[in-house]
């Protein structure tokens, strides 16, 4: 596989001729040229939002003029106005940043080939991976690099408050959408028909991020919909042949915003996007960010994916320009589109050896000798690729270089000192403890978000290893069941593909097999004797979860007592796992995630353990007690005999049992 | 056995193609293509820019040619079984009958491509063994009540231009197939000037029953591309469709009354009104039935006045997208002509193809000049631009006051009046084109139409996403030359339109074409379904559209169909297994 230092060009020639280059980049074969205001126009005209706006004026009592003013605002608040003085403007500037931060910015060659093809072919939708606000830049530029269409990219209102940077962004191809829109049915009509018709008129390839935001864990975060089943919608009413979804990987070897990230996790609020902000951010140009991988994935149709899956007609009895709520069926199959996007997006997630220094390096806080975790680097690389992860060892770099390398790019994480590598705790011996627990904190969650970077390829065979130590039992049903339940506990932290649990299984055993773990028969499942290693290697991986989960829940149950709103319940589990971390009770910094938190409860409320309630405009959610107590004491405690029958299932009729049994267990066990 | 009557007719029609034997592409000495015979304009001339045509659409060379065996080869056909009683039983009816080879095989196919293919290359698995001639009504009650006694299998034939592989014998039918040729009950049995409607056997093909009405001063206007050798009975067991219906209805709008022979007796109405409320419609259960019910003996059909003038005509328009807005307004408007059709730009240069050579200077400098202005002064790009082309009928001066009305329509979409010749030529088409398909098996190239109705507001994106399909189909599948893939609105509704495709592609170097060739219909007619088209506007299901009725009518939709299957039919001895 090749990669291609975009940079390196740059280093060598005028980035001013660069920015005034000829640009004439490949278009969609069907496209008929047209501004970005006739687009605008062409919405507002639309039958689409003209029904709505006949719809809203009829239910408000309203003239349609004002309404469809109100349109036209929205519009013009939304819409781009891309101009090739602006992408010029950026192409020079940014590659002077660029420069700066990164040493290379790699980009697989034949990805980029492949995209020029489907350009050309369909409408394209780019769905990048979303670590950091470099992404859709880099995108752009690299676009621009490469002679291709630049995309009009889906873009949070909030950058709107960057005064002049907001409006350069709108001229490079930015549109805008609020964070939320649901009750707004204009807003909703004139957003979709908006992008709807740049994608059908292969107006620009159309870029947005499924995750929604930018991880702040660097862990892919479970997908959105709205804007999927929007692009999905021109195939579906057949108004275009095909569309084509192409997955980009976007890895940064070290994360602009790591340390915002962290701050944020741990409730220090993100900085509102503001220019002030982003020109104080100037200093960090002098630092040194790494090497920037970017792997254009292989386009897929929609056409295909849609084939011999999708009841042909759901279209086909409705007139299409009425704003119809999908059925189903199509719910469905965008959301297994979007699980199957981020699954491309994480399988072709290139990981430096930096991420396994750090998967290693929290195995062994506080210090680990440096000889060891070479040597251990050097075998967990092995096993990533076993796991299929795309690794990037630099061309035969031995692999005391590569980790010292990657210490050097992360001092500010960890450091050597006297033959060890320990976090980097600067002023960590004096201070209050509460200092002391949150620095130290701060830089668990910096190294995690390395670490992170391996779960979603790790998460399946390793979720087997835990099945089999929470277990104790080699019988593969009873390991499959612990496996399954731990896959829904762990829903919205991981990304599994929606309903094939028992797949997602199958596929850990393969690779455990694979990598000599376990032997399997047809009933069993048993560790072999090398596999002891790599079984509680993976359980260890995935250890803060399972604790962090453990303590979420068990705030839940006694902390708790009645229904609460999420700005209560986040610095509530701080504040209790804080105090537990003071006093030495737990070692679980992660716990103190607000990412982890939000996760924990989505999960408990798809189990049913936490019921969400509407009053008033506030989210209310609403803990069953007892059902919680008993998941947080499953969860922690191997429970040889009882697991089974209560991860089978929640119904009703069973929880019961379920609980009376636990409970029973959980006297035993004390 | 008993002379029969059938042949005079047979003996003038291909046995392995399209139509008359006399009239057929050929490519003269000099390599140019000629249309043979006398029966239609083009006949006797020459073409001179076909061959071309044909090499750079399909890529296909006058080298490489296949031939179809010459004549049939009788010790291939399966053998007649009938047995011995019912020979007797039939003789004592004095009507007619057959079993030679070339008569059962005659009967035993439409027009599918697979089974023109069949006949020039192999052999069908089943046919009928027994041809039967009726002569009238009583005949055919006859013959239904000895196939009861007998339990026989009856399949009705009128004219043989089945395009949906209804007259196919089902391979496992194990009872004596009877092939009931309805060509000889062929009677105007009245004229009735004061209702203007007249009584006519069933058996009658299109244009004998226009001639003969023409003598009277009288017409049904009903024209289906196929008139020339379709029969009435056929058009109301398919629910056929004409040319000029928008001036004299489809079948279901001109059928007043029907007589039908089914196994449990005859069914009628009692009266020819013009409308009744009485239940849901039993015409309806008898129009589109495609022979699974029983035989059409007798059709009371609308008639009219020969209209007095007729005026071809047509349009440029300088993409397929403002032609089809052009005629969706003239719909909207209720103002189409006899006939209005849009052929996209291919179906534009196949028509173009096929101008005969000009004879004179001045005809072809005054073609130049047309090019020169719709092209150079008006901007259209030849290879993008469309052409409607139209037939008003009527009396004199209302055709023109009609003619005015839609050309000022035409030209609110940017359309250019293109002369009457353009609008012939693009109707002759509609009668040469099947004879085309035969001079391409001679060259490797398979091809075949199909059709579809679709609502206004997709008929551009079923259109677009068809001919894609269509194109990317034949790629899949290792096709090596780009096909023909085109298609024509050609007829316009209230609410809908008609679309009508031609597809073909040259086979060379595609061991198993038929099949191919049969992978990429489907997946068209997949492509048809999901953008919103039905299964069939006018060509009917017979066996090979029947998978997706379920889809089209509902579960159940189907079982109402079914259960009158039932007790009309108890022992299925229209057994042709169409639709259901």
């Amino acid at each position: 596989l090749y990669f291609e230092d975009i940079l390196e060009e740059r280093r060598l020639s005028s980035d001013l001729r660069y920015a005034m280059k000829c640009y004439t980049p490949v278009i969609y074969k069907g496209l008929s040229p047209c501004k970005p205001n006739a687009i605008k126009s062409a919405v507002l005209q639309s039958e689409q939002v003209q029904y709505v706006i006949k719809q809203l004026a009829k239910e408000m009592g309203e003239s349609p003029d004002i309404i469809q003013e109100e349109a036209m605002e929205i519009l013009d608040e939304m819409g781009h106005s891309m101009q090739l003085g602006a992408v010029r403007f950026f192409a020079f500037t940014l590659s002077k940043i660029f420069k700066q931060l990164f040493q290379r910015v790699c980009v697989n060659e034949e990805g980029m080939q492949r995209l020029q093809h489907a350009i050309q072919e369909h409408p394209v939708v780019l769905l990048p991976s979303h670590r950091s606000y470099v992404d859709f830049l880099m995108l752009s530029y690299l676009l621009y690099t490469y002679d291709l269409a630049l995309p009009v990219i889906a873009a949070g209102i909030d950058f709107l408050g960057m005064k002049i940077v907001g409006e350069l962004l709108r001229r490079a191809g930015a549109f805008f959408m609020r964070r939320s829109f649901g009750g707004n049915r204009l807003y909703w009509a004139v957003f979709s028909e908006y992008v709807k018709t740049m994608l059908r008129s292969g107006y620009a390839p159309i870029e947005f991020f499924l995750e929604g935001t930018r991880s702040r864990t660097a862990k892919t975060l479970t997908p959105k919909f709205g804007l999927l089943s929007i692009v999905m919608e021109p195939f579906l009413k057949r108004e275009v042949f095909d569309t084509y979804l192409v997955p980009i990987s976007i890895s940064y070897e070290r994360i602009l915003e790591e340390s915002l990230y962290a701050y944020e996790l741990l409730g220090v609020p993100k900085p509102k996007e503001s220019t002030s902000g982003l020109l104080k951010a100037r200093r960090i140009l002098s630092d040194n960010f790494g090497t920037i991988h970017i792997y254009v994935g292989q386009p897929v149709s929609l056409r295909t994916l849609a084939s011999g899956r999708i009841n042909r007609c759901p279209y086909n009895l409705v007139p299409r320009h009425l704003p119809q709520k999908p059925s189903e069926d199509i719910q469905e199959f965008v959301s297994d589109v979007a699980y199957k996007m981020e699954l491309l997006q994480i399988e072709n997630m290139v990981l430096s050896p930096w991420v396994l220094v750090a998967a290693i390096l929290l195995q062994n806080l506080p210090a680990m000798d440096f000889e060891l975790l070479i040597e251990k680097t050097l075998w967990l690389k092995g096993l990533t690729q076993t796991f299929g992860g795309f690794i990037e060892w630099p061309d035969n770099l031995c692999a005391r270089k590569a980790v010292l390398s990657g210490l050097t790019l992360h001092a500010n994480i960890a450091r050597l000192v006297d033959g060890h590598v320990v976090l980097n705790d600067k002023g960590l011996e004096d201070g209050a403890v509460g200092e002391i627990v949150f620095k130290r904190a701060l830089a668990i969650l910096m190294c995690a978000t390395y670490r992170n970077q391996l779960l979603n390829v790790f998460v399946r065979p390793s979720l087997v290893a835990v099945a089999l130590q929470m277990t104790r039992s080699f019988r593969k049903e009873e390991v499959y069941s612990c496996f399954s339940f731990l896959r829904d506990v762990f829903s919205d932290e991981f990304i599994f593909f929606p309903g094939i649990s028992l797949k997602d299984f199958e596929e850990g055993c393969f690779l455990l097999t694979k990598c000599d773990a376990i032997q399997t028969s047809q009933q069993e499942i048993y560790p072999t004797d090398k596999g002891s290693v790599i079984v509680s290697f993976l359980s260890a991986m995935f250890k803060p979860f399972v604790e962090g989960y453990q303590l979420i829940f068990r705030y839940l149950s006694k902390e708790t007592k009645e229904a609460f709103t999420e700005k209560q319940l986040i610095p509530g589990v701080r504040n209790f796992v804080f105090q537990l971390l003071e006093k030495g009770n737990t070692q679980c910094y992660e716990a103190l995630s607000s990412d982890m938190q939000k996760n924990a409860l989505a999960a408990l409320v798809q189990l049913g353990a936490v019921k969400k309630k509407k009053i008033v405009e506030t989210l209310l959610w609403d803990p069953a007690t007892k059902f919680l107590n008993s998941l947080a004491g499953c969860f922690c405690l191997p429970l040889p005999f009882g697991f089974q029958s209560f991860s089978q299932g929640f119904d009703k009729q069973r929880e019961q049992s379920c609980l009376f049994l636990i409970e029973g267990l959980l006297c035993v066990l004390e | 056995m008993v002379a029969h009557l059938g042949c005079i007719w047979q003996e003038l029609l291909k046995w392995n193609g399209w139509g008359y034997n006399d009239s057929k592409f050929i490519f003269n000495k000099k390599g140019q293509a000629e249309f043979t015979g006398k029966r239609y304009r083009l006949g006797g001339m020459v073409l001179p820019t076909f061959k071309e045509w044909i090499e750079k659409t399909f890529g296909a060379s006058l080298e490489h040619k296949t031939t179809s065996r010459a004549s049939l080869n009788v010790n291939d056909v399966p053998p007649s079984i009938v047995n011995e009683e019912f020979l007797q039983d039939l003789r004592a009816t004095k009507i007619s009958y057959s079993q030679d080879a070339e008569d059962r095989v005659f009967r035993a196919h439409g027009h599918c491509l697979h089974e023109i293919f069949v006949l020039r290359e192999g052999m069908f698995k089943r046919i009928p063994d027994i041809v039967v001639w009726p002569v009238c009504h009583e005949d055919v009650v006859k013959i239904v009540e000895l196939a009861c006694k007998h339990n026989l299998c009856i399949i009705p034939f009128g004219g043989g231009t089945s395009v949906s592989s209804a007259l196919e014998c089902p391979e496992e039918e194990k009872r004596t197939i009877v092939s009931l040729d309805t060509s000889q009950m062929n009677r105007i049995l009245w004229i009735d000037e004061k209702n203007l409607t007249a009584c006519v056997e069933a058996g009658i093909v299109g244009q004998d029953l226009e001639k003969q009405l023409a003598e009277s001063g009288f017409c049904t206007g009903h024209e289906p591309d196929s008139m020339e050798f379709s029969s009435l009975g056929g058009w109301v067991a398919t629910r056929a469709s004409g040319m000029k219906k928008n001036i004299y209805g489809n079948i279901e709008d001109l059928v007043i009354h029907i007589k039908m022979v089914t196994p449990r007796g005859i069914v009628e109405k009692n009266c020819q009104v013009p409308r009744m409320s009485t239940g849901p419609d039993i015409h309806h259960f008898i129009m589109g039935s495609e022979g699974t019910l029983g035989v059409v003996t007798e059709v009371t059909i609308k008639i009219r006045p020969v209209p007095e003038y007729q005026k071809y005509g047509s349009v440029v328009f300088p993409n397929f997208e403002r032609g089809v807005a052009c005629l969706r307004e003239v719909a909207k408007q209720r103002c189409a002509p006899a006939s209005i059709r849009l052929v996209d730009n291919a179906q534009f240069q196949f028509g173009h193809a096929l101008k005969p050579q000009v004879a004179s200077i001045f005809t072809s400098f005054l073609d130049g000049l047309k090019k020169f202005y719709i092209t150079k002064f008006k901007g259209f790009d030849p290879n993008i631009l469309c052409v409607a082309t139209l037939l008003f009928e009527g009396d004199r001066e209302k055709v023109l006051q009609h003619e005015k009305q839609v050309y000022d329509i035409a030209t609110k979409f940017g359309g250019l009046a293109a002369g009457e010749d353009n609008g012939q030529r693009g109707y002759m088409l509609t009668f040469v084109i099947a004879y085309i398909r035969d001079l391409g098996l001679d060259y490797y190239v398979i091809g075949e139409s199909f059709e579809t109705s679709v609502p206004w507001d997709r008929v551009l994106d079923l259109c677009r996403n068809v001919k894609e399909r269509i194109v990317r189909e034949c790629k899949e599948k290792g096709v090596q030359f780009a096909p023909l893939s085109t298609c024509r609105v050609t007829q316009t509704y209230d609410a809908g339109a008609c679309v009508y495709f031609y597809f073909a592609f040259n086979y060379r170097g595609i061991s198993d074409p038929i099949h191919v060739y049969e992978q990429i219909e489907r997946a068209a007619r997949e492509e048809i379904l999901a953008n919103g088209g039905s299964l069939s506007h006018h060509h009917g299901v017979g066996k090979l559209r029947k998978r997706w009725m379920k889809e089209s009518i509902s579960d159940v939709g189907l079982g109402m169909l079914r259960s009158v299957k039932e007790y009309v039919d108890p022992n299925n001895i229209f057994g042709n297994k169409n639709l259901l």
